[in-house]
Parts: structure tokens; sequence; C-alpha cells
């Protein structure tokens, strides 16, 4: 069950990048080759791209894809990674909870304002934040759980860096 | 300072070092500070988000982040080895001049220097060490150095970030770094020149006569990228935003053409590349929350005055500036340095009549080679994690490009012609 929401959690972020860039290629032959300038489509694009962009930060990446530092982390012995994580686990994942509520208020209030070409809700553009939010922080009182219990040993072992915490602008 | 804005930065900086990732530490240090200020929270939904969507040029980084992932999982950048091989192979360290002169080339097509590396550049190692042409750790060494050049010259990401933080003209950017990457790459050739007489460079065989036509052919196609991508932007065909999806879609037609990707592996690029988008534009979307902080608490313009009080001259800032940017630059990853940082001083590059351009592309030349200095030098790790090969070892090896990368950003640091001369006779005005 599980999985298979991961599953259409996986599509919906990937369709949607993919419509972007699609409707992008729309944009620049409607224009160049048939010389039709598009109203709508820089809108959707913008649309799909903050969408795409937190439900993907909600859904898709691993902690191991985002960018960190470990220049201290990588030299201590397991209990002090294990503090470490604790750590940041409980500052992190207690703050992005506190700010879910307020946040909520706001893209709710934002269901009233509609884009002006496409008149989609920004509310509904901006929803996948609170989910980003939600899944964040859930994520990290899950890390938390297993950082206390007997298992913790699991949760610190040593990260290579790879490709995957290695995608920052460069 | 108020005692809000330095408990945003102690959760910042602690989380951190934490190794807590950066966008979320952005964040909660956002939420730290709504919270102690006594404001309402939804506020940083409001900025992060807002920020985002109306960040309209940003939309380049993910599509040059595509662009590059179906050229390397296309293997295009690979058939541009022959020919490079028949135009330098034969000089003594052939290859090593070959490993630049594709990174020059890739330059053109992607706009990031780990693409480069990881693509290009681990191809160029497996043949550099080949029959124990080289060694590991000095074809790691030189392709860590030569990648550097991937976001100097068009297309670039971090100019396309620094463009949104400085309200600069993407495309003045983009000219502007061609003749930085130059210069760059001119000097790593000549490294290679003066060591490989003192320890005496294999030479390649010369391609005969007779296969070159068909050599050049193979590598001409992907070098249709770079020419389309920059014709297209400066005859105003299409923006640098628009290059970026159609650089994706040029990739995609060379890799049907040569065969070499099916759809189902091209789902599984999309998906690879939607998440390092992701994990970049939550950087800088997180960036939002924390310079709406720095700015209602005018910082930027107490740092601004501080230069102008302390009377520098334009070059002494620029030399000052250089020296901020490669010591943070060991330490701290290139997104932090250009959404926390280059907003703080643009204000004062500005008071000391700095050229925006000029000081956008120092800056991300510097962070370049910030991006080979150890402690936290992403690319060493890079080829590090594909390869094996030892820091130490490339550390050691990269002294001398790394002092050539130096002098070369001396020179444009100094002569402001070196990066203006050709944005200006395209009609960029400073203004």
């Amino acid at each position: 069950m599980f999985k298979q929401l991961k599953k259409v959690a996986d599509f919906i972020g990937t369709a949607s990048y993919g419509i972007l860039f699609l409707t992008f290629i729309y944009q620049v032959v409607m224009r160049f080759v048939f010389n039709k300038p598009l109203t709508w489509s820089d809108e959707l694009i913008v649309i799909l791209y903050v969408f795409s962009m937190f439900w993907a930060g909600a859904f898709l990446l691993k902690e191991k894809d985002h960018v960190m530092l470990d220049l201290l982390y990588e030299h201590l012995p397991p209990q002090g990674k294990r503090a470490f994580s604790i750590a940041y686990s409980l500052l992190i994942g207690g703050l992005f909870l506190y700010a879910v509520p307020e946040s909520y208020s706001y893209v709710r209030f934002m269901m009233r304002e509609n884009t002006p070409v496409l008149d989609v809700p920004f509310g509904l553009v901006f929803a996948p934040f609170i989910l980003f939010l939600l899944a964040i922080s859930l994520a990290y009182f899950r890390k938390l759980g297993v950082l206390l219990g007997k298992n913790w040993k699991a949760e610190v072992g040593a990260i290579p860096h790879d490709l995957h915490n290695a995608e920052s602008v460069e | 300072m108020s005692n809000a804005l330095i408990i945003m930065l102690c959760v910042m900086a602690g989380t951190m070092l934490l190794r807590a990732p950066i966008s979320f530490g952005m964040l909660a240090g956002g939420v730290a500070y709504l919270i102690a200020k006594g404001q309402d929270v939804g506020l940083m939904a409001e900025q992060v988000l807002n920020g985002l969507y109306n960040s309209y040029v940003l939309l380049a980084v993910p599509l040059f982040i595509l662009a590059a992932s179906i050229m390397n999982a296309g293997a295009i950048s690979e058939r541009l080895f022959s020919m490079a091989i028949a135009l330098v192979g034969h000089f003594r360290g052939g290859l090593a001049y070959v490993n630049v002169i594709v990174s020059v080339i890739f330059s053109g097509m992607s706009g990031s220097a780990i693409a480069d590396a990881a693509g290009p550049g681990l191809v160029s190692i497996r043949m550099m060490t080949d029959k124990k042409r080289f060694t590991p750790e000095f074809a790691g060494a030189l392709t860590a150095c030569s990648s550097t050049i991937g976001p100097i010259i068009p297309p670039s990401i971090p100019m396309v970030i620094y463009a949104l933080v400085s309200g600069t003209s993407v495309g003045a950017l983009f000219l502007a770094g061609v003749m930085p990457g130059f210069i760059m790459a001119l000097a790593l050739m000549i490294g290679i020149y003066i060591l490989g007489r003192i320890h005496n460079f294999p030479r390649e065989e010369r391609t005969a006569l007779k296969d070159l036509p068909k050599v050049v052919l193979e590598g001409f196609l992907p070098m249709t990228l770079p020419i389309v991508l920059l014709g297209g932007i400066y005859s105003g065909v299409f923006t640098p935003t628009e290059a970026a999806a159609v650089a994706a879609m040029h990739a995609i037609l060379l890799t049907l053409y040569y065969r070499s990707l099916s759809w189902k592996r091209l789902w599984g690029v999309l998906q690879e590349s939607l998440r390092q988008s992701a994990s970049v534009t939550l950087i800088v979307a997180s960036a939002f929350i924390m310079n709406y902080a720095i700015a209602a608490e005018q910082i930027p313009a107490l740092v601004a005055q501080w230069f102008t009080l302390h009377e520098f001259t334009k070059t002494e800032f620029m030399l000052l500036i250089n020296l901020i940017f490669l010591v943070l630059g060991c330490l701290l990853d290139t997104s932090t340095m250009l959404l926390v940082l280059v907003p703080l001083l643009i204000p004062a590059a500005k008071a000391m009549g700095v050229d925006l351009v000029h000081f956008g592309v120092v800056v991300v030349v510097n962070m370049m080679i910030g991006m080979v200095t150890p402690p936290f030098g992403m690319l060493l790790f890079v080829i590090n994690a594909l390869t094996g090969t030892s820091l130490k070892g490339m550390i050691r090896e990269s002294l001398p490009f790394m002092f050539l990368l130096l002098c070369s950003l001396l020179l444009l640091t100094l002569f402001p012609q070196t990066v203006l001369w050709l944005p200006q006779s395209m009609g960029y005005v400073t203004q």
C-alpha cells in the first residue's frame, strides 16, 4: 500500500516536471515557427514549477539527496553522530511542525485568489508546500524515534559522498 | 542587529554544522526569526512561495540540469573526444589537453561543474589512466580543475541564480563569462605544457589524414548545441530560460539520432533531474525567507556603509571580496554563498561603483575555485566517489593548476575589461 502510494507520488512529480518541459518547447515552437505567441504557457510553467519542486521535496527527495555540510559530522564517533542527528532532527522537525498551522491558514487564504490567465486558485499551486512541511517534520520525528531506540546505529551509518548529495547549484 | 536575527543565524549555522540539509536549516532559521519577532509564521510560507512563483528566470536551472543529465546519459559528450584527440592528441601530454578542450566545449552545453566532472570528466579520467599514461591522482586533479570552467562559459546555473539575486541581465552575464572561461582554459594548458616538459608526458598517435573528416563529423553534431543555444539567445529568438529547454530538447533529439537512450531510461533521467532540481530549488526558495529577515534588519545597507566608511578603492574592494570568497569557498557550498553572502555585498559593490556583471563573474569564478579547495571541495568529492582516487593525492596534484587558476582570477579582477569587453561590444551598458 505504502509502496503503491510512493509510486503514484513519484509519477505525479515526474510527470508535472515533464509537462513543464514540454510546455516550454511548445511555447518556443509556436512563437518561433508559427509566429503565434501563447498567452497561457508561461503561467502554466510557473505553476508546474512551484508545484513540482515542493511535491518532490515532500515525497521524492531522500535526506541524502540534499546538500549537507559534513565537515564536523564525518570525524565524529558513532555516539557523537547520534547526538548531532538527534539535535538537528529535533530542531528541524519541531520548527517545521510549528510552522504548519499558520502556513496552512495562509495557503487556505490564497484559495480565494486565482492566477490571472488560467484561473487556478493560488491555494492549489501552493498546497504542496504544506505537504512538504508535514512530510519533512514527520520524517524527522520518525528518524528521532529510530535514533532514540535500539537500532540507532543503522541511522548514523556513514553516508559516502556520492553524486546524490553533490547536486548543488554548481 | 536584533536578537531575532541572531537567533535566526544561530539556528541556521547550528543546524548546518550539525549536518542538517542546508535548505531545511534556512527554513527553520526563518521560522525561529518570525517566532522571536512575534510575527505571523505564515509569513514564511508567503515569502517562500511568492518568491519562487515570481522568479521566472530561475526556471532555467531545472532545465539546464535536465539537459546535462540527458547529454551524460546519452553519452553525447563522448563523441567529442575523438575529435579533440585528432586536434591535439599528438602533442606532449595530448590527453591532458584533450581533457581541457572537451571541458571547454561541454561548458558551452551545460551550466554545471558537477555535470562536467561526472560526464566527460569521468570519460577523460578513464582515458588518461588507461595504459598508465597518467597517474589517477593527476587525471583526477586536472579534471576537477577543468570542470570549474563549466559554469563560467555560458550557459551557467550559478550565473542564473546570481542574476536573480542581483537584478542583472542573464544575457550580459552569459556573454561576460566567455572570455574568462577561455583564459582559465589557457592557464590550465600552460600548466600542462610546463608539467609535460618536466615529467615527459606521453603523446598519442597522430590521427591519419583520411580518417579526419569522419572524426570531425562525429564531433560536429554535439557541437551544434552551443551554437544553437548562444545564437538563439543573442538573436533574441528565445530567452535564456527558453534556451535551457531548447538545449534539453536538442540533447533528446541527438540521443534519438544516436539511439543511445531508451524511452524507459529517459523517464529515469527525468526523475533523477527532478530530484537534483528540487534539491537546488529548495535551497533558493528557503533563502527567500532568510533574505527577507536580513533585508528587514537592513544588514546589506550596514555592510555597504562599512565598506564606504573604510574608504577602500575599487581594486582593494575587489581583492578583499576575492579573499572572502576564497576562504569561505573552502568551507561552504556554492548555493549558500550565492544566496546568503552575495545579496549582502551587492549594495556595497554598487556603492563602490563596481560593475555588477564584472562582480558576478569574479564571484562565480571564486566559487568554482572553491569547489576544488579542501576541506569542502565538491568536485574532489565527486571524482573521489566516482573513481575512488585518493583525495590527498588529488589535492597535491591540483596545486600547480590551482595556482594558475588563481592567476587567471587575479587577471579578471584587476582588468574588468577582460570580462566586460564582450558584453559591451554587444551593447551592454554599465548601470
